[in-house]
């Protein structure tokens, strides 16, 4: 038997249980995250939970493997019997260094092996991106064991090297004008790039987070020789008073500028200037509207968001808003709305031409805005978006007073939500397969449906449902810590419905299919939906001497009610065909409006061709949305996903 | 114990190369000298006593011996190669006592044995097992568990078990109560007359060398007092008092007859003023002292005290700073 035999079985022997009672547990902890995933009603790729691991639990096991492999060693004292034997100086130490690698190298191997496992039920990952996923959590992995490694050859200071790394990564994390994601090793972790990226190599971040890596070895293992491992052994002493001193002052400055950070993160409102500005402070609203001729129509806006948004912080008790800006885009069209919620709310629309249904439409974007910012982005989420998307809809129109909702809007929402309702199959979750239904049928189809459900619930449990509803769902931010994330996911969406309003999920969802499918009988209702002729998208993808050719058109559906009002035929409409490509990494599917294709509605599969339009391996949406002016937004028959071929 | 050889003689000189060799081997941390011109000269099979007070440079001195720390400056031979030739091949003949029994708790002996022998080609199992038994070790119990006897008793069997060619103990029996020491002394005394292992005996303790010592080097601030046998350095030692109202200062007790190589000692205690001097014969020391000098006996304690005090003392006569000279 060798030295570096002698040695690999003393560390296996003594670590050995260790490492795989480690082992087991992260599978364990990996399986659970999966297992969870799947059962959640909004999963993530399994893959994300390799990245999961490495952001969590894995720089965690990196502690536990340097403590026990290096750390121990020096406390102990027993590296100075290790180094009397005949053995080169460096060795045991390198030793332990690949142990301890080859270690966390085989668990991360072992989790992105897992996770691709699970993965395979519903992808195909390839092996090229396997390989990438690979080599990215190697990368990363070699970093984080070489930074431990290096650490905990500097004894008791390794408590304050740890602090003051992560001081550092937070700061770059959180320092405002500082993009993390744009350098290594932060970039290897990217949270879209590191699931979403299969095809490019970042070799220039990896090959940073390498150097960077070796760099930490390399340190570690001059400060393990420095003064002939003199330094190592007085720095492997138990901390003295003031060094426990020391780190106290650490920890403080460390607060301190956490705190300085924080308060910087909170940044002020951009302010308007000028003079076109209509200011109010609670809730901080500044309206600008360009041109003094444009001030009524303002100051009418001003007022609509002013009823609905004021009330709106005392009765779902948010603990603050966030600033709202609106801007006056008169070049635009009446529906054409830009929206963000970086920093506050901001839309820019146009509302010159507007009647109280518009404006109502454009406030509950506000209030979407509102309710999205103040809950750092999490109200959008899938299962309940059509919460926040009933609610600001419903409270824009009535805010919180039922009978304040006009009957015209009513109906217009009713009709909407009634055509999306007979066009589903009856098996197809409705509110809670948000994005296929904005796809298929348009926004403004979707929020009418969920403004449906939200008036149902109002109209059986009362108003206070409804504020129930809200709050649970909209008024809380994203828990910003994994074990907030993981009581996040304690209850499913079905579960909160419950507690928030009384009421049981599928039988609520089962009864305001009957109330909406009845609400058909009411003459306003039934006249709009008369408007809509009974026809659907259909698409067919062709090469035409070569070239991909796209041929959509409509084609009739038994059942629905042929276009005529009150027993009146009516001029068959114009439809529109507009299309987009949809890219790699594209979350919102709306169509543009670039390129637009006119032609009276009728039962003909081939009214549109798009020849040349898009190139083999383009994926495309096309939808057909009828223009009619019974309806104030667009109103989309149906959409199609297209594969080029 | 083997009869003293008197004449070391200058490095080298000697037909078989020496098992340790020391040339003005240096060693500073940082601002620290530790080894300040070192020099020393183990021979082949004798018991070398490595004596010096705490903090004298005893412990570096040894990892310079073993390569754990390189000198700065000197020559460091081991079987007549330098050290720096192979370290690693070097180690494989030295059996080493620590200080401290740095040993993994979780060990039981068996382990141990099985862990170390992976380092020493001539690993001797059945030597390694008898010598447990003989020491009275536990083989299946944890050394976590273990006296600090018992771990120094196990560090020598383990050191013995590698069929060195040269044994290096450190202060193997600090910490240990009288019983265990004498005990621990014994077995080291056994053993390497047994087997003829050269052995380099580092302490503080004058008592454990004058027990197995054949040979002595006294190290203070990192440099050799004194290198030679034991019987010699007392013999050429000797103590004087005076009452200090019969007292002369800067007088000393011995006429011009006196062979005096350096004042070892020179302080005033209870009335009466003491000097230690060291000779060059033994005759020197047979010469009366003048009036009112009185001859005090000493132990090998007594010199050794007087002359770790008195590093100092040895320049203004002239003396060298190994005891060579006194052949």
């Amino acid at each position: 038997m060798s030295a570096g035999q002698a040695l690999l079985g003393k560390d296996l022997r003594e670590h050995g249980g260790a490492f795989a009672g480690i082992a087991l547990a992260s599978v364990a902890l990996v399986l659970l995250a999966l297992a969870q995933n799947r059962q959640a009603a909004f999963g993530i790729s399994p893959f994300e939970v390799v990245r999961f691991s490495l952001i969590t639990f894995m720089p965690l096991i990196c502690l536990v493997i340097g403590n026990r492999l290096v750390v121990r060693e020096y406390l102990a004292g027993t590296r100075q019997f290790v180094e009397a034997l005949p053995v080169g100086t460096l060795w045991p130490l390198l030793l332990k260094y690949l142990v301890g690698y080859l270690f966390v190298a085989l668990l991360g191997t072992a989790v992105v092996g897992i996770c691709a496992l699970g993965a395979t039920l519903a992808d195909d990952p390839s092996p090229e991106y396997l390989t990438l996923l690979l080599a990215r959590t190697l990368v990363v992995l070699f970093l984080y064991w070489s930074v431990v490694f290096c650490f905990s050859l500097c004894g008791h200071l390794r408590v304050m090297l740890y602090l003051v790394t992560l001081g550092v990564v937070l700061a770059l994390s959180f320092l405002p004008g500082v993009d993390a994601t744009r350098f290594a090793p932060f970039a290897l972790l990217d949270r879209e790039f590191f699931v979403f990226e299969r095809d490019l190599v970042p070799w220039w971040e990896m090959a940073w987070t390498v150097a960077l890596g070796a760099t930490f070895a390399l340190a570690g293992f001059i400060v393990a020789r420095l003064g002939n491992g003199s330094v190592a052994e007085r720095l492997a002493r138990p901390m003295t008073r003031r060094d426990y001193v020391l780190l106290g002052v650490l920890l403080a400055a460390g607060v301190a500028l956490a705190g300085a950070l924080a308060e910087k993160r909170t940044r002020d409102p951009v302010r308007f200037t000028g003079e076109t500005v209509l200011r109010e402070s609670r809730p901080d609203i500044e309206l600008y509207y360009g041109a003094e001729r444009h001030r009524p129509a303002a100051e009418r806006f001003l007022q609509a968001v002013l009823r609905a948004g004021a009330p709106l912080e005392t009765r779902l008790d948010l603990e603050s808003m966030p600033s709202i800006r609106l801007a006056l885009r008169a070049d635009r069209e009446a529906h054409d709305i830009d929206y963000g919620t970086l920093d506050g709310v901001f839309v820019a629309a146009n509302w010159l031409e507007h009647d109280d249904y518009d404006d109502a439409v454009l406030v509950a974007v506000v209030l979407h805005g509102i309710l999205t910012a103040r809950t750092g982005g999490r109200a959008p989420f899938e299962p309940y978006h059509w919460v926040l998307d009933g609610f600001t809809r419903w409270w824009a129109e009535t805010a919180g007073e039922p009978a304040a909702l006009p009957a015209a809007h009513r109906a217009e929402l009713l009709a909407r939500a009634l055509f999306i309702l007979r066009r589903l199959d009856e098996r197809q979750g409705l509110v809670d397969e948000w994005q296929g239904i904005a796809e298929g049928y348009g926004y403004p189809g979707a929020e009418a449906l969920a403004t449906s459900a939200v008036m149902y619930l109002q109209e059986r449990a009362g108003v206070p449902a409804v504020m129930g509803l809200a709050r649970e769902f909209l008024s809380v931010p994203l828990g910003s810590s994994v074990l907030a994330s993981l009581a996040d996911r304690r209850r499913t969406p079905e579960q909160r419905f419950t507690a928030a309003t009384g009421l049981e999920f599928a039988p609520f969802m089962a009864d305001w299919r009957t109330w909406l499918a009845e609400r058909a009988g009411e003459p306003s209702v039934a006249a709009l939906l008369a408007a809509v002729p009974p026809l659907a998208p259909v698409v067919r993808v062709e090469r035409r001497d070569g070239v991909p050719v796209i041929t959509a058109g409509l084609v009739e559906v038994t059942g629905e009610v042929t276009g005529e009002v009150a027993g009146e035929p009516i001029d068959p409409p114009e439809c529109v065909l507009r299309h987009s490509l949809l890219a790699p990494f594209a979350s919102e599917w709306e169509v543009d409006d670039e390129d637009e294709r006119f032609a009276a509605c009728a039962a003909d599969p081939a009214l549109y061709a798009l020849e040349g339009a898009y190139a083999s391996g383009d994926r495309a949406l096309l939808s057909i949305e009828l223009e009619t002016q019974a309806f104030h937004q667009p109103f989309r028959l149906g959409s199609a996903r297209v594969d080029v071929p | 114990m083997p009869e003293p050889d008197n004449s070391p003689g200058p490095p080298g000189a000697t037909a078989a190369p020496s098992a340790i060799e020391l040339v003005e081997v240096r060693k500073r941390f940082g601002r620290t000298v530790v080894l300040d011109g070192l020099s020393l000269q183990v021979r082949r099979g004798e018991v070398f006593g490595f004596l010096g007070r705490n903090g004298a440079g005893k412990s570096t001195a040894i990892r310079v011996l073993m390569g754990i720390v390189p000198a700065d400056a000197g020559q460091v031979r081991l079987f007549g190669q330098p050290l720096s030739r192979d370290v690693v091949a070097a180690r494989r003949r030295i059996g080493y006592v620590a200080q401290e029994q740095n040993l993994y708790p979780w060990m039981t002996p068996r382990v141990l044995g099985r862990f170390v022998r992976g380092f020493y080609p001539r690993w001797d199992e059945t030597r390694w097992r008898r010598l447990n038994e003989a020491f009275d070790l536990p083989m299946k119990r944890r050394l976590g568990t273990f006296s600090g006897g018992m771990k120094a008793k196990l560090a020598l069997a383990l050191a013995l078990a590698t069929r060195p060619e040269l044994l290096i103990l450190d202060e193997p029996t600090a910490g240990m109560d009288p019983v265990a020491r004498r005990e621990f002394l014994d077995l080291v005394r056994e053993q390497t007359a047994r087997d003829g292992t050269t052995t380099f005996f580092s302490t503080h303790l004058i008592d454990e060398i004058e027990a197995i010592a054949d040979r002595i080097a006294i190290v203070e601030n990192g440099r050799a007092l004194y290198q030679g046998p034991l019987t010699p350095l007392a013999r050429r030692t000797a103590g004087y008092s005076i009452a200090q109202e019969d007292d002369v200062p800067g007088a000393m007790p011995l006429g011009p007859d006196a062979r005096v190589v350096r004042v070892l000692g020179d302080l005033s205690r209870l009335g009466r003023r003491h000097v230690v001097l060291q000779f060059a014969d033994a005759a020197s020391r047979e010469v009366t002292p003048l009036h009112g000098w009185r001859r005090e006996a000493l132990s090998l304690e007594d010199v050794f005290i007087a002359m770790v005090g008195s590093g100092a003392a040895a320049a203004p006569h002239g003396g060298r700073s190994d005891g060579t000279h006194l052949a």
